[in-house]
């Protein structure tokens, strides 16, 4: 009896830990074979160079690099603001009853939102019906489209943090004579601030690696986001205002473009802008790890 | 007027709540109108998001009824729009997906919960989160690309020649890697991550009690776990197994590259499908500006929602809604 | 205190921002290593700043790229972007707005004509479609005929004559319609029914992306049989070529010069064409909502004009002149 127990119990610590080590180690193996792959083509010139300056197609990456970053801190402006006050509404000043709580419910619908049914919304209305407004496929609406995806990851990051915050600060401020607002302002912000960074963090992480939608939206281009004005007759003042109203190269697209174009994109080209997006949002995410990892030890 | 403070709410203990208690004024000052407006237009944007979608879709529903669900034949031409064989594609990737990917998850959480040192925790547990990380797209060629030539030659055979036997394993697509298994192998590396770590925190909730007060009858650790840890942590390992679920139905990008595309009900494991996801992307370039078309791909998206909707409230009965994460 | 250690990361991520816009702001053009243009284009540079989006057939896209590459070392004022989608996307792409130029491997199809009747169509090439096998198998000296791969494609299945030449799987064009796939269902079956060609539920046909990924595909699968754009198949090592039959068995290799005497035919408005089997080829087209802008009509001048013939050449396609003078 006692063998078999003890043969059982370390029979069992065998199979976790042989998953265990699976799934850590996969993490190694996909990296390392993609950056493997990549090697070729990781030099300065495709990583600097904007594609429009090289021959062809999926040359070089760098007007992806800055459209990915340009489109996710665009779209994090664009959710920060209306996440952060419905955050705060519903911890603060919202009674706990049924509207709440529905009010949570569909948020909680909006986070679990398969991004296709995101990228054919945005499509059809941002793009298409927007257009005098977004100027059709650009970052505008790329960026706009997005923001619906990340908003409710910033929300419930940031309900999360404000929770934490100790009643007995605020309730102090309260008795010194502090109303309600200064004591949001100058007590809860301030102490959940980490939490609150930690969420849009992850949204702008988020933002960098979604695909679908920017497939849909954001159309693609060769060129870096500029600041310029351009002619177009079909726009409304005859106008377009790049950078927004451009549409705008992202890595994603380029990891896209070598699935459809296998014989005109390089191999090593594809895995080159996927290791670079992987490193990318890596970087995002361990920033946003590293500052909750901080929070909750201080 | 002094407004009665409420009882505390009991279910969800979201930290300090002072101001129902203490406030006497029920309309918020003007920072506080500023939130509620934000409030408002969040829930407008999915409010409106949701009833643009069914709206759009409506007409496909009203002129094809039942047969958009249950039909097979999807034919622009012909004017018909049935769903079946993608609907299929997707549970059938979603129910091997996670067939894949709960048992290697969970056990990983328990390691990490359990069994091993901390400070190899420390170190695997980034290590399992950054899986996170990379983008449905790179997942999607790197299985394309890396397991696929694998798959098609080695693996398919290979399973198959042994296993052929069983209708599940026979190998209906000798030419390509691409398909059901490839799909949902990658498919449950992406999910991983979710899984466990919402696993091991369902198991470092269990109360200490319950594991000392086992341990103190003679019981091993392992039946600990078995008898004692799981059955409480069930419910949140639950929640996050149907969380993995919704992630796995909603993908896209990783989809369309590994699951073949071809309009058939995956037959065996090896067989490729057509999932509700692919068949939005790959069609929506050229008929969202066609009414009818558009109308037929947006009640896919449509049928899309009721599934994640219905999941998510699986979800909360299931955990609650703190479980998130 | 962790007020630090955000003011770092809110500043790294500021900085990186700015970095970002002031890049794109100022970013130079240097000179690429490897030139396309083969003679300086002669057209007058249009001084307008504009940004144009071209989209749609993947069969024109390879000669978008090149063309928009050489037109806009000359025209620094003009950003033009180059994406797919099939010539279905392209269609109505530029019907509903989203693109400015849409290419199209076919003529605007009436559907789309009575949903947009202000599109314009500007030919400015032409080129044919063949058909493809992996080097598994063995091609028959004539090819196959129309009706064995018609049954093929019906079915799903390869017929006899192609089984037994060593063919097992056959591929469609995923994305649809497009304009490669059209033609070479109004080939097979009549042009009313060339939606035959593509993936349904009874024919269980494979698919794949683009021409390019039509390509890929065979050389991918030794014994499959695809349809791709003669422009695709030069320097396409893994592919094979079978000879092309016309209704009465009449046997047409696969070659420029019969490509180019068929689409001359074709463009007199011939019905047939001795050359190669007339509805395998097809016009390139750029479409354009209404009047394009000045911006818009000058780059397609320039895809028309004698300076821009090397492209068409590189793509293994026909421009109009060429065919004119064939």
């Amino acid at each position: 009896m006692e063998l078999r127990r003890s043969v059982e119990e370390k029979t069992f610590i065998i199979i976790t830990a042989a998953a265990a080590a699976i799934t850590s180690l996969l993490l190694i193996l996909i990296i390392g074979k993609i950056a493997l792959e990549a090697l070729p083509a990781l030099n300065l010139y495709f990583l600097t160079t904007a594609e429009v300056d090289t021959p062809g197609y999926g040359q070089a990456i760098a007007n992806a690099v800055v459209g990915t970053i340009c489109l996710s801190l665009l779209s994090v402006a664009f959710a920060v603001p209306l996440s952060l006050g419905t955050a705060i509404y519903l911890k603060k000043y919202a009674k706990d009853n049924v509207l709440t709580r529905s009010v949570r419910f569909m948020i909680d619908i909006l986070s679990g939102m398969p991004s296709i049914v995101l990228g054919v919304f945005g499509m059809l209305f941002i793009v298409i019906y927007l257009k005098p407004i977004t100027g059709g496929l650009s970052l505008l609406s790329g960026a706009l489209a997005m923001a619906i995806l990340i908003l409710p990851v910033i929300e419930r990051s940031a309900e999360e943090a404000i929770g934490t915050v100790p009643r007995e600060l605020e309730e102090g401020s309260i008795a010194l004579g502090g109303k309600k607002w200064t004591t949001i302002r100058r007590i809860t912000i301030p102490y959940a601030l980490s939490g609150i960074m930690t969420g849009i963090i992850l949204g702008l992480g988020r933002s960098a690696e979604e695909s679908a939608i920017v497939v849909l939206t954001a159309g693609y281009s060769q060129f870096y986001p500029a600041v310029e004005v351009l002619q177009n007759s079909k726009m409304p003042f005859g106008a377009q205002l790049g950078p927004f109203q451009e549409p705008v190269g992202t890595l994603a697209i380029s990891v896209y473009h070598m699935f459809q174009f296998p014989n005109i994109v390089p191999r090593a080209n594809g895995f080159a802008a996927a290791l670079v997006l992987i490193l990318l949002v890596m970087v995002i995410n361990l920033s946003a790890r590293v500052i909750l990892w901080r929070w909750k030890i201080g | 007027m002094i407004h009665e403070s409420q009882t505390e709410s009991s279910k969800e203990v979201h930290g300090s709540k002072p101001f129902s208690k203490l406030t006497s004024i029920e309309i918020p000052d003007l920072p506080g109108l500023i939130f509620l407006l934000c409030g408002i237009i969040t829930i407008l944007i999915i409010v409106f998001l949701i009833g643009f979608i069914f709206y759009t879709a409506f007409p496909t529903f009203q002129s094809q009824g039942l047969y958009s669900i249950f039909g097979t034949n999807w034919d622009y031409t012909q004017h018909q729009y049935g769903m079946l064989v993608f609907i299929c594609g997707t549970i059938a990737l979603t129910v091997v997906t996670i067939a894949i990917a709960c048992p290697l998850s969970i056990l990983t959480a328990i390691f990490l919960a359990e069994y091993s040192p901390p400070r190899l925790t420390k170190v695997m547990r980034p290590m399992i989160e950054l899986l996170v990380g990379i983008p449905s797209v790179v997942y999607g060629i790197f299985g394309l690309f890396v397991l696929g030539n694998m798959f098609k030659y080695n693996i398919n055979p290979g399973i198959s020649s042994v296993l052929g036997f069983i209708p599940i394993f026979r190998n209906l697509q000798p030419s390509t890697g691409e398909g059901l298994l490839l799909a949902s192998i990658v498919l449950s590396i992406m999910i991983l991550p979710t899984i466990t770590s919402l696993s091991v925190e369902a198991i470092n909730s269990v109360p200490r009690e319950y594991k000392e007060a086992s341990i103190s009858l003679g019981a091993t650790k392992w039946e600990t776990i078995k008898k004692a840890i799981m059955p409480v942590a069930s419910s949140g390992i639950l929640t996050a197994v149907v969380l993995g679920v919704m992630r796995a139905m909603g993908e896209t990008m990783a989809v369309v590259m590994l699951f073949g595309g071809q309009m058939h009900i995956p037959g065996s494991l090896f067989d490729t499908g057509y999932a509700m996801t692919s068949k939005i992307l790959n069609d929506i370039g050229y008929w969202v500006a066609v009414p009818e078309g558009r109308s037929a791909l947006f009640a896919i998206a449509a049928v899309l929602i009721v599934f994640e909707v219905i999941t998510v409230a699986a979800a909360r009965a299931i955990g609650g809604r703190k479980k998130w994460s | 205190m962790y007020s630090k250690k955000l003011v770092v990361v809110l500043l790294t991520i500021a900085i990186i921002g700015v970095c970002a816009l002031v890049l794109g702001c100022t970013s130079s053009s240097p000179s690429p290593t490897a030139t396309t243009t083969a003679t300086t284009p002669t057209s007058t540079p249009v001084q307008t700043t504009a940004s144009i989006t071209i989209g749609g057939s993947t069969t024109v896209q390879p000669l978008s790229t090149i063309l928009v590459d050489a037109y806009m070392k000359n025209n620094s004022g003009v950003k033009i972007t180059v994406t797919g989608g099939g010539s279905g996307a392209g269609e109505t792409g530029v019907g509903s707005g989203t693109l400015d130029i849409g290419s199209a491997s076919e003529i605007v199809p009436a559907s789309v004509m009575t949903q947009y009747p202000n599109i314009i169509t500007y030919t400015i090439g032409g080129s044919g479609v063949c058909v493809i096998v992996g080097t598994s198998v063995q091609v028959p000296a004539n090819g196959f005929s129309i009706k064995d791969l018609a049954a093929s494609y019906v079915t799903g299945q390869p017929v006899a004559n192609l089984s037994s030449a060593g063919v097992k799987d056959i591929y469609t064009r995923a994305d649809n319609p497009s304009g490669t796939a059209d033609a070479m269902g109004s080939y097979l079956f009549t042009s009313a029914n060339k939606s035959w060609i593509y993936a349904n539920a009874t024919n269980n046909l494979k698919t794949a992306q683009g021409n390019d990924g039509m390509v890929a595909a065979i050389q991918s699968d030794p014994n499959g049989l695809a349809f791709v754009d003669f422009g695709f198949t030069q320097n396409a090592n893994g592919i094979q070529i079978p000879a092309v039959q016309d209704l009465n068995g009449t046997v047409y290799t696969v070659n420029a010069a019969n490509i180019k005497g068929a689409l001359k035919d074709f463009f007199a408005k011939q019905t047939s064409s001795t050359h190669y089997p007339i509805k395998l080829v097809r016009p390139l087209n750029y479409l354009t909502n209404g009047q394009p802008s000045p911006a818009v009509l000058a780059y397609i001048n320039y895809a028309n004009s004698s300076s821009a013939e090397f492209a068409y050449q590189q793509c293994g396609y026909f421009s109009m002149s060429d065919i004119n003078n064939a």
